[in-house]
Formats: C-alpha cells, sequence, structure tokens
C-alpha cells in the first residue's frame, strides 16, 4: 500500500480530454453541492446563532456552564457513547459470530431474530422493551407475581438505557460486521488450524483482524448513535439519567435566537467530539491495512466449538438473545390490534383486540398518499446519496492522503456536526430568499428542497461505510484488470463496483428504512400538498387536536413500516446478500 | 323529478354564486369560494378535521391544501420561511403565539369579518390582526374518582405550597407544547415585575423551582390519564386542555374534576389570521368570513366536540365543554408572554427542571 501522492495539477495533465471534461463536471457538482447546500446555509445559520451586533456572543457557554442538568446531561452522554460503544460491540461481535462462524444450531431463524433491529426503532422500539419490562410489562407482573415486594418501576435509569440500546443499536453489525465476516478467508483458519493453534487463538489472530476495519466503521457509528440518543433516556431514563439530545431538540424548536444559540453550541460540542474520534479512527486506520493476503478465496465453514461446556453455553446465550431481540417485536404487533388507553397501561388484553384501526388507516385514501411521497422521497434520496458518495470514496481512494481528498472527506461529514431540526432550519433560511448559488430562486415550498435535506442527512453515514468497503477491497484486482488493458471507467464498473455493491446496496436500504419516518427533516422543509409519513404520524398524537385512537394509530403505522422495511431489505439484501463472494 | 330536482340545485348555486360574487352584502357561511386555490398552515387539522374542512369548503367553492402540523412547527414553518412562503391563512395555535407572529409582522390586520362580534368579549385581537374561532380552557385537572373536590387543589400554587400534593402531579419534561406554555404563563404571570429576572419577580421564579421540584416528570409517550389510572404511578391530577378531558374520560373511563381558581384559568384561543404575504387577499378573506360564522363553527362544534369562540355557534358544543369554558379567563398580559415565553422557558429547562 505504497500510494505515492501525485499532485493534482499533475494528474489533470494526465488526463485524455474525455476524462478531463468528466472530472470538471465531476467537481463542479461536487464543489457546488457541499458549497450551496451545506457549507454557506450552516454557516448563515451559525451566524446568525452566534453573531450579535456584529460581535461573537459566548452567552450561551456561560449558561451552559452555569447550568448543572444541562451539564449532567453533557456528562451522561459522554458517559453512555462509550459503554454503549463497548457493550454493542461485545454483543454486535457474538451475534455475527452466532450466525456466521460457530456451528449453532437453527443460525438461520436465529438470524432473522437478530435483524429485527433492521425494520425498527425509536420510540416503537423503547416502547417495545416497555411493554416487557417497566411496570405492568410482562416479565415485570410475572416476577412481581412471585416476589410481592419487588420494585416494578425497576425499569429505569442508566441501565436501562443502555440495555435497550445495546440491544437496539446492532443493525449496522448484523450487515456491515457480517458481510466482512463473510469475505473471510477460510484457508487461513485452515492452515493456522493446521499449524496447532486453539479455536480461540484462531479466533483472536486469524479472524478479528479481518474484521477490524468493519469495526472501526459500525463503532464510530455506535459512539454516536449513543452521543445523540434520544428515544430511550426520553423513556426509560428516568429523573437521573437523562441526555443531551433531548435539550438540544427543544431549544432547537423555540424561536429565539438565544435558544437557538443554546442548541447550536450543544450540537457543536456533541460534532467537535465525533470528529476527533472520527480523525482518531481514521489515523488508525492508516497505520495497519488489515487484509487477508489470500487471492483465491473459500468460503468459510461453520465451525463446530469443541468444548461441549461451552458448547452449550453458547447455545443458551444466544437462544437468550433471540428472545430479548423478538419479544418486543411481537408485543408491538399484538399491541397494534388494542385500543390505545391499553398501549399506554401496557395491558395486554385479548378483548379489546380488532381490526377498527387497521380498517381506519387503510380506508381512507388521505392515509396512503404520504406513504407513497415517504416511500418516494426516501428511494431517491438513497439513491442520490449512493450515488455521490461512490463517486466520492473513489476519487479519494485514488488520491488518498492529497488535500482535495482529505478536503471532501470532510466536508461530506459536516452533517454530523448539527443536528437534522438544525439542518433543516439552515435550508429554510437559506432559501427563503433568491440565492445567486441556488440559480436566484427560493426553495421554500417546492419538491427538491426535502430531497436536498434528505440527501445531506444520509451523506455521513454513507460515506462511512462506503469508504470501509473501498478500504477492504482487493487492490489486485484492479491492478489485474488494468494490465488486462481495461481502462479506468470500464474496470471501474465491471471490476470495482460489483464488489462494492453488496455494501452500496444494504447502505441505501438502510437510508430508505430511516428516512421512511423522518420527521425532524420532513415537518419544515415538506411540500405543502405532499406531507410525509413522518408528519402524520406525529399529528396523531399532537395536543388539542389529537385523536383518541392517535397511540393505537402510530402502532398500526408501526407495523405497516415494518412490513415495507422487510421487504425492502429482503429485496436489495436478502438475496443480494446471499452469495457475494466467488466460490 | 331528481333531475329536475338537479337543474334546480344547480341553478340555486349559480345564483347563489353570482350573488356572493357581485353583492357585496353576503355574509358568514353565504360567502362562497371563488376557487382560487388557497394554503392554510394549522395545528388544528388531525382527527379528520383537515379532511373535514377541505370537503365542506369545497362544497362552497373554496380550493385549499391544508398544512397540519404541531403549533410549534406551523410558528417555525411561518418565521423562517419568510417571504417565499406560501401559506395564505392559518389558523388554530394560541394567544401566545398570535401575538409572537404579530410581534414579528408575518400577518396582516384586518378588518372584522361579520361575526367578530359574535364571538366572547376579549378574545379576538383588537388590533385586528386575528380573530377566534374556538377556546380550549386549560384546566388542572385531578381524577374525581380517587380525589374528592374538597381535597382537590384549588389553584395552581396548591400543588407546590401543599404538601399533600407532592409528587402527585406531573411536571412537564418538554417545554415546547402549548397547553405547557400556557399554563407557565398563567403562573409566572402572576409575579410580573418589570425589575425582575424576564419581567419576573424573584419570588415567582422561587415559585417555579417549587412546582418543578415537586412534580413527578412526565413518562415521555404516556399521557397523564393512562398515569392517573395506574396504580404503581403517584400522579392523580396534571394539566389538560378542555376537549382533551371529554376524550380521556370516556376512553379511560375516568371522571375528570378540575380547579376553579379564584383568578381564572389560561385560555388557548384558536384563531384564524391572514398571512401578510398572501397573494390571494381577496379569497383568503373570503374564506375568513365564512370559515367563523356562526353556521360553520357550530356545525365544526358538533362534528368534533369542541367549544366555539362565536356565541351563536356555543349551543352546538357539549355541555361538559360548555362548563368547562364558562370559568371566568384569567387576567394575562400575552404581549408579555409572546416576548418572554422562549426565555422563560430556557431559564426553566436550565436552571428548575428535574
Amino acid at each position: 500500500m505504497n500510494l505515492v501522492k501525485v499532485p493534482l495539477l499533475t494528474r489533470m495533465r494526465r488526463m485524455t480530454p474525455g476524462q478531463l471534461l468528466l472530472f470538471c463536471i465531476m467537481a463542479a457538482v461536487f464543489i457546488w453541492f457541499i458549497t450551496a447546500c451545506m457549507v454557506l446555509p450552516i454557516l448563515n445559520l451559525l451566524k446568525t446563532v452566534f453573531i450579535e451586533n456584529g460581535k461573537i456572543s459566548l452567552s450561551s457557554f456561560q449558561k451552559l456552564s452555569k447550568s448543572p442538568r444541562a451539564m449532567k446531561a453533557l456528562k451522561n452522554s459522554f458517559i453512555l457513547a462509550p459503554t454503549l460503544s463497548l457493550t454493542v460491540g461485545f454483543v454486535g461481535i457474538s451475534l455475527v459470530l452466532i450466525t456466521e462462524y460457530f456451528d449453532v444450531k437453527g443460525a438461520a431463524i436465529l438470524r432473522l431474530g437478530y435483524m429485527t433491529t433492521l425494520i425498527y426503532g425509536g420510540v416503537t422500539l423503547v416502547s417495545g422493551y416497555k411493554f416487557i419490562y417497566s411496570n405492568n410489562g410482562v416479565l415485570t407482573n410475572f416476577i412481581a407475581n412471585i416476589f410481592p415486594h419487588f420494585n416494578k418501576t425497576w425499569f429505569t435509569g442508566y441501565w436501562a438505557v443502555l440495555f435497550v440500546m445495546t440491544f437496539s443499536c446492532t443493525s449496522n453489525h448484523m450487515i456491515f460486521l457480517r458481510n466482512a465476516m463473510r469475505a473471510v478467508d477460510f484457508q487461513t483458519v485452515e492452515a493456522a488450524r493446521n499449524m496447532g493453534a486453539s479455536q480461540w487463538t484462531i479466533l483472536r489472530r486469524v479472524v478479528l483482524p479481518v474484521l477490524l476495519p468493519s469495526l472501526f466503521a459500525v463503532t464510530i457509528l455506535t459512539f454516536i448513535t449513543g452521543l445523540c440518543a434520544m428515544s430511550a433516556p426520553l423513556l426509560v431514563g428516568g429523573k437521573d439519567f437523562q441526555t443531551i439530545n433531548p435539550m438540544i431538540q427543544q431549544f432547537a424548536e423555540m424561536t429565539t435566537t438565544s435558544a437557538k444559540s443554546l442548541a447550536a453550541t450543544l450540537s457543536l460540542i456533541l460534532g467537535a467530539a465525533t470528529m476527533i474520534l472520527l480523525a482518531i479512527m481514521t489515523a488508525i486506520e492508516r497505520r495497519g491495512h488489515y487484509m487477508s493476503v489470500s487471492k483465491v478465496k473459500t468460503k468459510i465453514v461453520k465451525q463446530k466449538i469443541n468444548n461441549p461446556v461451552v458448547n452449550i453455553l453458547v447455545h443458551f446465550y444466544a437462544y437468550a438473545l433471540f428472545v430479548i431481540y423478538v419479544i418486543p417485536v411481537i408485543l408491538i404487533v399484538l399491541f397494534s390490534f388494542s385500543d390505545s388507553a391499553h398501549i399506554q397501561q401496557r395491558q395486554l388484553d385479548f378483548s379489546t383486540f380488532s381490526l377498527k384501526n387497521y380498517g381506519e388507516l387503510l380506508s381512507k385514501t388521505t392515509a396512503y398518499k404520504p406513504f407513497l411521497v415517504s416511500i418516494i422521497y426516501s428511494a431517491l434520496a438513497a439513491v442520490i446519496v449512493g450515488l455521490l458518495v461512490v463517486l466520492a470514496c473513489r476519487y479519494i481512494q485514488k488520491s488518498k492522503g492529497t488535500f482535495s481528498a482529505t478536503a471532501l472527506e470532510y466536508s461530506l461529514m459536516i452533517p454530523w456536526l448539527l443536528p437534522s431540526t438544525m439542518i433543516a432550519l439552515s435550508l429554510m433560511l437559506a432559501f427563503n430568499q433568491p440565492r445567486w448559488y441556488m440559480f436566484n430562486k427560493p426553495l421554500i415550498a417546492t419538491l427538491q428542497l426535502l430531497l436536498i435535506g434528505y440527501v445531506i442527512v444520509k451523506l455521513p453515514f454513507t460515506m462511512r461505510m462506503t469508504k470501509a468497503a473501498f478500504f477492504s477491497l482487493d487492490n489486485a484486482l484492479e491492478d489485474a484488470a488494468k494490465n488486462l488493458g481495461a481502462s479506468e471507467v470500464y474496470t471501474f464498473r465491471r471490476v470495482i463496483f460489483p464488489v462494492l455493491l453488496p455494501t452500496v446496496m444494504a447502505v441505501a436500504a438502510l437510508n430508505f428504512n430511516g428516512l421512511l419516518t423522518d420527521y425532524d427533516m420532513s415537518v419544515f422543509l415538506h411540500h405543502p400538498a405532499n406531507p410525509t409519513l413522518g408528519v402524520k404520524i406525529k399529528s396523531l398524537t399532537e395536543e388539542m387536536g389529537n385523536s383518541s385512537d392517535g397511540v393505537a394509530l402510530t402502532f398500526v403505522y408501526a407495523v405497516l413500516m415494518m412490513i415495507i422495511s422487510a421487504i425492502v431489505l429482503y429485496l436489495v439484501y436478502g438475496r443480494g446478500g446471499k452469495d457475494n463472494i466467488k466460490e | 323529478m331528481k333531475k329536475f330536482l338537479a337543474v334546480v340545485l344547480a341553478l340555486c348555486m349559480i345564483a347563489a354564486l353570482g350573488v356572493s360574487a357581485f353583492a357585496e352584502d353576503a355574509k358568514g357561511a353565504d360567502v362562497k369560494g371563488t376557487g382560487v386555490p388557497l394554503t392554510i398552515y394549522t395545528n388544528s387539522g388531525s382527527s379528520g378535521r383537515a379532511d373535514w374542512l377541505k370537503e365542506r369548503a369545497a362544497q362552497d367553492g373554496y380550493n385549499l391544501t391544508i398544512v397540519e402540523e404541531g403549533a410549534g412547527a406551523v410558528q417555525q414553518r411561518l418565521i423562517n420561511e419568510g417571504e417565499a412562503t406560501p401559506c395564505d391563512v392559518v389558523f388554530g395555535l394560541n394567544a401566545i403565539i398570535w401575538n409572537d407572529l404579530i410581534s414579528r409582522d408575518i400577518l396582516v390586520a384586518i378588518d372584522p369579518p361579520s361575526w367578530a362580534g359574535e364571538v366572547s368579549e376579549g378574545l379576538n385581537d383588537p388590533a385586528g390582526y386575528y380573530y377566534a374561532i374556538v377556546k380550549q380552557a386549560i384546566l388542572l385537572a385531578y381524577d374525581a374518582n380517587q380525589v374528592a373536590p374538597e381535597d382537590a387543589p384549588k389553584d395552581w400554587p396548591d400543588l407546590w405550597e401543599n404538601e399533600a400534593f407532592w409528587t402527585k402531579y406531573e411536571s412537564q419534561i418538554k417545554l415546547t407544547g402549548g397547553t405547557t406554555r400556557n399554563v407557565l404563563a398563567g403562573i409566572l404571570t402572576r409575579y410580573a415585575d418589570p425589575d425582575g429576572e424576564l419581567g419576573v419577580s424573584e419570588e415567582g421564579w422561587a415559585a417555579i423551582g417549587e412546582f418543578f421540584a415537586h412534580g413527578t416528570p412526565v413518562e415521555d409517550g404516556v399521557d397523564l390519564y393512562a398515569q392517573m389510572v395506574n396504580p404503581d404511578s403517584p400522579v392523580l391530577m396534571g394539566q389538560m386542555w378542555s376537549s382533551g378531558a371529554d376524550q380521556y374520560d370516556a376512553q379511560y373511563g375516568v371522571k375528570t374534576g378540575y380547579a376553579v381558581p379564584e383568578v381564572g384559568i389560561p385560555y388557548a384561543v384558536e384563531g384564524v389570521a391572514i398571512v401578510k404575504t398572501t397573494k390571494n387577499l381577496e379569497e383568503a378573506k373570503r374564506f375568513v368570513e365564512w370559515f367563523g360564522s356562526a353556521q360553520i363553527q357550530g356545525e365544526w362544534s358538533e362534528q368534533f366536540k369542541t367549544m366555539p369562540a362565536n356565541e351563536l355557534a356555543a349551543e352546538k358544543a357539549p355541555a361538559s365543554q360548555i362548563a368547562m369554558c364558562s370559568i371566568p379567563a384569567q387576567d394575562i398580559d400575552w404581549a408579555l408572554v409572546a416576548a418572554n415565553i422562549d426565555s422563560w422557558c430556557e431559564k426553566i429547562m436550565l436552571e428548575y427542571m428535574q
């Protein structure tokens, strides 16, 4: 991996006129998009927020440092992020080992159970856990029946948050770490075994090193998820464990500049932490490049665990995890047939079951349209983001270490600096008037505004995961294609892209599912005649206009979303993911 | 026969259209739309309200696109969309937000519609920026099955001054909701003091501190009434808007009791107003005239069980709503509230919330 830094100008001089033209068009598109849609709007927002009478105002720092509550919430976020990275890392790795590496009976079913986090999240997911563990929950009631003095409100605070989030944040492991595991060359495992290595040594010294690039990438995501935790602390954190993001959200929802500057300050603190972590991870990545050296890969053969006691323990652990993952989903589906009052009291009463909510939702034409709007927007955004990022990553890979590559990489990470509410505000503020960099047209109440917003918020995640995939590319493939005389575009299209495709598709599916229920962006940017699903769902529980079935309807929506998400995952990932290694 | 009727009906409608287009003296629900498209923002569109209004208005010739979002979101949208906003008419919201929009020069004052005089006194904006359509009483509600009226709080300060109520009432964890903000306004304006921090005396801030210190924080996603009926939860009382009280009573089998403070209670006044940048001012005015009329407000009230601000439509409201909304309104300086509410909430979030 000794890349020689070639200056941009030299490279441009070496291009054919066609390549040069293509290069210039691409460069123009990227520079325009990054500047016009991200940098300028965000700078504009920060200016209105931090600059008072021509001077930078630091009053929000003072206010925050004097607030015990803000400081405690900040501390909690910084406790949660690293501990969550550890617990999710542990559970995530074990999920992948159980389903892909060890010979565990019923792995196919187990995998389906472990993948449930891919189809739901947020408030719905935490509610699912509360149906089991919090007061009146299934498990709590069961224990309380045996021990009458059991404290029924036990499921609250740091441990409850950590518990829920540990099991709900393994989605990325189940996709990306699993992909990496499938790319482990079995010959290396066999070779190690022939040399007398124990199962534990093989796992630690042969298998895990290959997983490291993906593990780095998903750990960053887990850390960020922990820092920005929202639903879990709100729903089960209780008095003692509130985090910073709900506070940011509320400040961002207020209209005064001072509240906005508090929101911006807090999110910049989180953003800075994210960026530092990213820089550290990138440096580590650069230091060591963990690749299996073999060129003719053999598919992995599941390992039977030799020690019978360990084998039984692993099976027990695997099925315990399965139960933890699956029961919340089952309860959400069951409760979606019940009514709002029983859902909120967490009383599972089959006599309240009916199809009324489903009927109400599916019979109204106004209920269909938001589905359609959200599906179209999410699909478009997922495709555009994927395309932009693959092109960007290709450039970064080819010009590694140059200023332009680093600049491009970090520019695409900008949206991680601010929460989506603030990014939506920055877009509104920037484009509520004609701007030269947006062709002198205001974008308010246009269809493209929300699309721009969706693309922006999904850039960093897509960037991070796609880059990891580029990293684990075998350079020999590209070299071979070039030596055989293939052109650069041809090599990319026929050799590199097919290898990346599973990851690109998986990322697109995740982005699609994530955007499907987006509220933070949609609420400010959606076109007046085309509200999205998230906006529609949220309006069900708005005070003063709420419907008595509001909560139950949100569960019906949640179940329908699970179905759509599952279909999408199956279509782009389930089938395509089966055989992405050439055997 | 049917055909004949249809023709007559059609003729009548054409006549009506002609009349409304030419005769200036058509009033209220008789003012028909001309079909010019109007974009309407509202926070009062869910539970089928938006669909109902769109259809009902279409019958009278109005062509509406309705954007339904939370009150705070509507406010933010209007502020940040600036002059590019597609919005013509806003309805719903509450006095705090109305006053904020006025101070930001987003609304246009219009001559009083013909029904303005039928609205309960003091609810319309005196300067003509917004006119009231629905009132929501903001109550201190309790479960009358578990708390006897003589043991119940008489006013908000009882909650923190009387130890018997500690932990039995809900304290909010999000301060962006309209009901919450009305409650806070009702408490803090009692301590208005031009020399105090953010216009509130030290005593007032101490009171708010106590209020948040002794409540049980809201469990996000679970409403007040679910806590009332939950034997494991200490909560028996909290804030509620009047139309919600009836709705939750039916849902949870609870009987809502409510405090009737001597100083009165805050009302969230849902109103209707026209946005300054509208390009369809005439049609917007026609819509306001039509929408606020006793006829349409009566139909709305019958449909959605709310309390119309228009007294001629009041009889269509349920008796329970009429009772709740007969509590005198607290004397609140809404302009002061609108100018300070975000700063108040900011201070509470940083310093007093649990």
